[in-house]
């Protein structure tokens, strides 16, 4: 059963059309990867599926709920969680705060010492609990905002490019970190990456974007090889010649 | 005698109460993104009103600080309501613009209710004072000084020990990241709003009862309101009450030494090289641009 809908999602700024009609389904408990390149519109669509951006037209359902019109703290009460490429965390509040907030705001769980330190102990941060998130490291950061959407319970996580900037033992950490919540709680996972060899370990199916259309649906095996994608990447020559 | 211990000492007071009659100004500045001009008019308000419980209801002005808290609340929500949440939606412009309006508006409102005269408060403990060593005291500054930093400290445990007051810190932090995490930022507005009013209304009640008042003095506390934000930077309460001793030191020293009317003169020039030298104030967390 699909867990979320989108349905010929549309979006412009101005006179720039950045999501053209843009449809796809994500089962229950898979992994859906979201690629293309810069500027075709991934990000745009994981803001609208986090409803921080409201679409022009179009509609995206979850769990079998018309969520269209929802804003972002509604939908993360549903159990929609995210993070950003850049990250967000409150810079001011501890780890400890960081994950307090959206346990009792979000998923309205108790927020005892023993669910915090849990949440933290998975994203392998209990060492800095105390710290402010301004404090941490880059890969720390990234490790947070994962902890942060974990809190609310998700039942899907939307990932936006969480391996940006980061070395490629960081990379490898995090790829692991993601595999664990996959397999141990079953949650279903919508991730916008540029480093595809993580994304090969992660995605069950891959979507590719490009100009605000949707050019490719399929394995990440096939992806590599399909003269559409080539061409959006790397130019008419390269895709005729591929 | 020694007059530096004296001018601290007198600092010192009145650093207290400037760094509570700022922190709604700051509060509301740091999480609704509003520079309210009216602020300064607020803290009249709230010092009419509670002149009017002394006179009519015979009810001490700090005895009244709870009916001041209250009704500056509710009114803080009311014109958040009414129209900040809309004028929040066009440009920040405009904001400033209407709040100076509901400045003008409420000054000629008091005017027109209790005309220009000076009024004060004129409470039976109001003129005594005592010594301590060398220096003396005044009785009255000094329980506004230690209400201050009660009420004060009230705020600072409301904000860090209650999920009401760390939603608040979230969203000021981080609007976007707030609702992501299922803080509704329109109930959090309402109530910053509600409580940064009650704050000035409050203050206004020990404002009341340190000096005189006239319906026009609001213009003049906005402009120390926003000094102390300025000086002590924004984001934590920890820098309002920095800005507020420092602003009281300023113009407490200034207008011993130089004379009364250099106090806003040097107070202003300070803000103009802290702007320049070090824009996030004295422990502000962000600087007041950065502020969404």
């Amino acid at each position: 059963m699909s867990l979320l809908v989108a349905q010929e999602i549309y979006k412009s700024f101005g006179g720039n059309k950045v999501l053209q009609g843009v449809s796809l389904e994500v089962s229950q408990g898979e992994t859906l990867g979201i690629v293309g390149p810069n500027g075709s519109g991934k990000t745009t669509l994981i803001n609208v599926l986090s409803g921080v951006i409201k679409p022009d037209s179009g509609v995206v359902v979850f769990g079998g709920r018309d969520i269209t019109h929802w804003r972002p703290h509604r939908r993360a009460k549903l159990g929609i969680g995210r993070t950003y490429q850049i990250t967000r965390l409150f810079a001011n509040l501890t780890a400890i705060e960081n994950v307090m907030i959206p346990l009792h705001y979000g998923s309205r769980q108790e927020a005892s010492q023993e669910r915090i330190e849990e949440i933290l102990q998975m994203v392998g941060l209990s060492h800095k609990k105390e710290n402010y998130a301004s404090d941490l490291s880059l890969a720390q950061r990234k490790r947070l905002e994962l902890a942060r959407a974990l809190a609310l319970n998700p039942k899907l996580l939307l990932l936006d490019e969480v391996f940006a900037g980061l070395n490629p033992v960081a990379v490898q950490e995090i790829v692991s970190l993601i595999q664990e919540l996959k397999n141990k709680l079953g949650i279903t996972i919508v991730i916008v990456e540029h480093v595809l060899k993580a994304l090969s370990q992660l995605a069950d199916r891959v979507v590719v974007l490009a100009e605000g259309r949707l050019i490719f649906e399929g394995k990440y095996e096939d992806m590599v090889k399909d003269k559409e994608v080539i061409k959006a990447y790397l130019g008419e020559r390269y895709g005729a010649s591929a | 005698m020694d007059t530096g211990l004296q001018l601290l000492i007198e600092s010192l007071l009145l650093g207290g109460f400037y760094s509570f009659m700022a922190v709604g100004f700051a509060l509301i500045w740091g999480v609704l993104n509003i520079l309210n001009l009216a602020y300064g008019s607020y803290i009249i308000l709230g010092a009419y009103l509670s002149l009017f419980l002394f006179r009519y209801a015979g009810l001490d002005p700090i005895l009244s600080i709870p009916v001041s808290f209250a009704t500056g609340f509710l009114f803080g929500i009311l014109v958040q309501k009414l129209i900040f949440n809309r004028a929040m939606k066009l440009e920040p412009f405009m904001v400033l613009i209407i709040s100076f309006g509901l400045d003008v508006l409420i000054s000629n409102a008091l005017n027109l209710l209790f005309k220009a005269d000076v009024r004060s408060i004129n409470v039976s403990y109001g003129g005594d004072s005592f010594l301590l060593g060398e220096v003396i005291i005044s009785k009255v500054k000094l329980l506004v000084f230690v209400l201050s930093l009660l009420l004060t400290f009230a705020l600072y445990l409301f904000l860090n020990r209650t999920w009401t007051g760390k939603a608040i810190r979230a969203v000021a932090l981080d609007r976007d990241g707030a609702m992501l995490v299922g803080i509704n930022p329109s109930q959090i507005f309402l109530i910053t709003a509600g409580l940064g009013t009650a704050i000035s209304f409050s203050s206004g009640n020990l404002y009341g009862i340190l000096q005189g008042f006239t319906p026009f003095d609001g213009g003049l506390l906005t402009v120390k309101v926003f000094l102390i934000s300025i000086l002590g930077g924004l984001g934590r309460i920890e820098s309002a009450v920095a800005g507020g001793f420092l602003l009281a030191f300023i113009e407490i020293f200034s207008s011993f030494y130089m004379g009364e009317g250099w106090k806003l003169f040097v107070a202003l020039a300070v803000m103009v090289g802290v702007l320049i030298f070090r824009p996030r104030g004295l422990l502000g967390s962000k600087y007041y641009g950065e502020a969404q």
